[in-house]
């Protein structure tokens, strides 16, 4: 059997054998469920409350006095008033939320006042239902009711994919944020992160427990170092897996998950994989090599944050990349090796992006994977491996090198 | 399997650098079939790095290796046996998995390497741990598992550093049982030791290394002969008689030892010895050095 295979399994073995990793796959994605189902919660009693405390009972009717003698058919919820002081005192009594005056030149002006008990703009205010209230004044003034439900109905776009782009739908996105494209670039942040720092975890770990030398003396460096990546590859994509799995399957089989998110392409799922396992093996091949180079985790540690600096661009600059996700800001990023792993999924799932942009993107990363590993493979060697000194920043560098 | 000269680790003109450093400047030695090796020296002399060339961790800068019949290839990893100086387990798994993991890689199946280790675990008194994690053993029963993992693959050659280093005696007298074991199973075993009462009393042959050379090199009763002076030590009741030409003569308790000058035959003592009246000899032998005298001589550049 080889000697990769055998690594390999033990790495796998090791690491999905801890609770702790059960616990971090599977505990936080329901502790964060747990979190967003309790805060709905939390919210809709909040909000009907508020809703309560705001009217003292909810569904009051809204008034309207009508100098123009434009209303002629009452829709649900409104009434009525011949005059305004009519009107305030029933406002002042509660026996209404608000009312409309409108006013004799309404044709030509177009102005309508409303008058509550306090001036209120939030969306659980009176304002909500002046929707309403314009509607019956149109379609009053318009006096056609066959020519009123032609204008009154909604209109059914649908949407399709173009056979020229990889993603033709540009998401549902919330004055600038996209919350598929953030939680791609967020759930790929932190399994790469997570399955690097495993694979530096392991290295370092074998030096510190000093059991380096008994295994440099059954397997090459080389196997050593390939084992440990494929290992620690598989349990990245397991978590991968499991995570976008079920975030996959929440936004699908929830209504209001999936109104948020839209359809999920599944060229854009397949892609996303691929930029995660090049994505993965840079960065992991980068740390193995930097943990070959350290005496011990600790001193690894003052490095790593270096190495993964270009992980956190996309996150700080998610904003920007979703607003304008063919911009060229976005465009950039996800071309450049180091930050295209979380920048190109994310224009995958919320942008059209053609075949070339994704080819390239692909190009470039699997180039910086062979730099990657050829410098790790440099660092990893039994010299470094079973050196118990710090080296300094420039010795580092001469070892990738 | 030996080498084309008999041998079953041959190494010849070793150099090695790291940076400016000469860790090996020149060493040479040959190892026997079945016989234990010892490889002495002071701390930085280059044991542990020849160790590391030997076992292809290193690749030397100058010199020829062959071991179990040619140079070392992957394959020949799986017939050697190696318990470093700097050794370690690792503490956060169990004890069965982590001997089965270093067994697998030494080219046996899981199910063998099981079925090995559980024999060692039973013999060793670890058998209803072997579930615990490493780091809940003692130092002691650590050192257990490490040589179980380097003795599980039925190795032809063990190459081990230091291997009683922070032992108890009973542990101490354990691994000594276990290496001669091996030996006695025809295993022909390198040793590296500063503890020189072990390698009087296990090793065949030695080489003794110092700043990165060869500086001794030979069996055990061969360099002692060599290394001693003219002298004798008898164990005897009554008192001795003056001995005309004797240099110097110590006692202790009924032990006398007794310098002669070189051209003086100790058969020609012992004779007259034997003839004294009232004297009744117990004992009568070479008065042979330590091999800690030896090292301590060779080494500090006091060599006879």
């Amino acid at each position: 059997m080889s000697k990769t295979w055998i690594v390999l399994k033990h790495e796998f073995r090791t690491i999905v054998s801890k609770p702790s990793f059960w616990f971090g796959i599977i505990g936080l994605p329901i502790i964060v469920g747990a979190m967003v189902i309790v805060i709905g919660l939390v919210s809709g009693v909040a909000t009907a409350a508020v809703v309560a405390q705001r009217t003292g009972q909810p569904n009051l009717p809204h008034g309207f006095v009508d100098y123009a003698g434009i209303i002629r058919q009452l829709d649900d919820g409104f009434e009525p008033f011949a005059g305004e002081p009519e009107a305030e005192r029933a406002l002042q009594a509660g026996a209404i939320e608000a009312f409309y005056v409108i006013p004799a030149d309404y044709v030509q002006s177009g102005e309508v006042r409303m008058v509550m008990k306090e001036l209120d703009d939030s969306p659980l205010g009176p304002r909500q239902r002046t929707d309403d209230f314009q509607r019956m004044l149109n379609r009053n003034l318009l006096d056609d009711e066959a020519l009123w439900a032609q204008l009154d109905r909604q209109v059914n776009i649908t949407q399709s994919e173009s056979v020229a782009t990889v993603r033709t739908r540009t998401g549902p996105s919330f004055g600038g944020f996209s919350p598929l494209m953030y939680g791609v670039a967020l759930l790929f942040f932190v399994v790469l992160m997570t399955a690097s720092a495993y694979l530096m975890q392991s290295v370092t770990t074998e030096k510190e427990n000093r059991v380096i030398e008994i295994l440099m003396s059954s397997v090459t460096p080389t196997e050593l170092l390939a084992g440990k990546i494929l290992g620690l590859s598989l349990v990245g994509l397991i978590q991968l897996v499991l995570w976008f799995g079920s975030a996959i399957l929440a936004f699908t089989r929830l209504p209001f998950l999936s109104e948020v998110i839209g359809p999920i392409s599944a060229v854009a799922v397949l892609l996303t994989a691929l930029f995660f396992v090049l994505g993965y093996f840079v960065y992991a091949g980068l740390l193995a090599g930097l943990g070959a180079l350290m005496p011990g985790s600790r001193e690894a540690a003052q490095y790593t944050f270096l190495l993964l600096l270009p992980l956190f661009v996309p996150i700080y600059l998610n904003t920007a990349i979703a607003a304008e996700p063919n911009g060229p800001l976005a465009v950039a990023l996800s071309l450049i090796p180091f930050t295209s792993p979380l920048v190109m999924p994310m224009r995958l799932f919320g942008a059209s992006v053609s075949p070339l942009e994704v080819a390239i993107s692909l190009a470039l990363l699997a180039g910086l994977v062979y730099l990657a590993i050829n410098a790790s493979g440099r660092a990893f060697r039994a010299q470094a491996l079973l050196s118990g000194s710090k080296p300094t920043l420039k010795q580092v560098i001469a070892a990738f090198r | 399997m030996t080498t084309m000269n008999g041998a079953t680790v041959s190494v010849s003109g070793l150099a090695k650098s790291f940076g400016q450093a000469q860790a090996v400047r020149d060493v040479s030695f040959n190892v026997h079939r079945g016989e234990i090796f010892g490889l002495l020296g002071p701390n930085g002399a280059g044991k542990t790095t020849t160790i590391r060339m030997i076992l292809d961790i290193y690749k030397p800068d100058r010199g020829e290796i062959n071991v179990l019949g040619g140079p070392m290839t992957e394959a020949k990893k799986e017939r050697i046996g190696y318990l470093p100086e700097e050794r370690g387990l690792y503490k956060d798994l169990r004890v069965e998995e982590c001997v089965l993991y270093l067994a697998e890689l030494k080219g046996l199946s899981r199910q063998e390497a099981r079925r090995r280790a559980d024999a060692f675990f039973e013999r060793l008194g670890l058998a209803a741990e072997k579930r615990k994690k490493v780091s809940e053993f003692s130092k002691g029963m650590q050192q257990k598992v490490q040589v179980i993992a380097t003795l599980i693959h039925a190795p032809e050659l063990i190459i081990i550093d230091e291997p009683f280093s922070g032992l108890d005696p009973v542990n101490t007298r354990l691994v000594q049982d276990l290496l001669l074991e091996e030996h006695r199973k025809g295993t022909t075993i390198i040793m590296s030791t500063h503890q020189m009462y072990q390698v009087e009393e296990m090793c065949d042959r030695i080489v003794l290394i110092d700043k990165g050379e060869s500086v001794l090199y030979g069996s055990v009763d061969e360099i002692r002969r060599q290394y001693a002076d003219n002298a004798v030590r008898v164990t005897a009741h009554g008192e001795l008689p003056h001995i005309p030409g004797v240099l110097e003569t110590s006692r202790k308790g009924n032990t006398h030892t007794l310098s002669l000058p070189k051209d003086m035959d100790p058969q020609a003592l012992l004779a007259q010895l034997a003839t004294t009246p009232g004297l009744k000899i117990e004992a009568f032998e070479l008065a042979l050095p330590t091999m800690d005298d030896i090292f301590v001589r060779v080494v500090s550049g006091k060599q006879a």
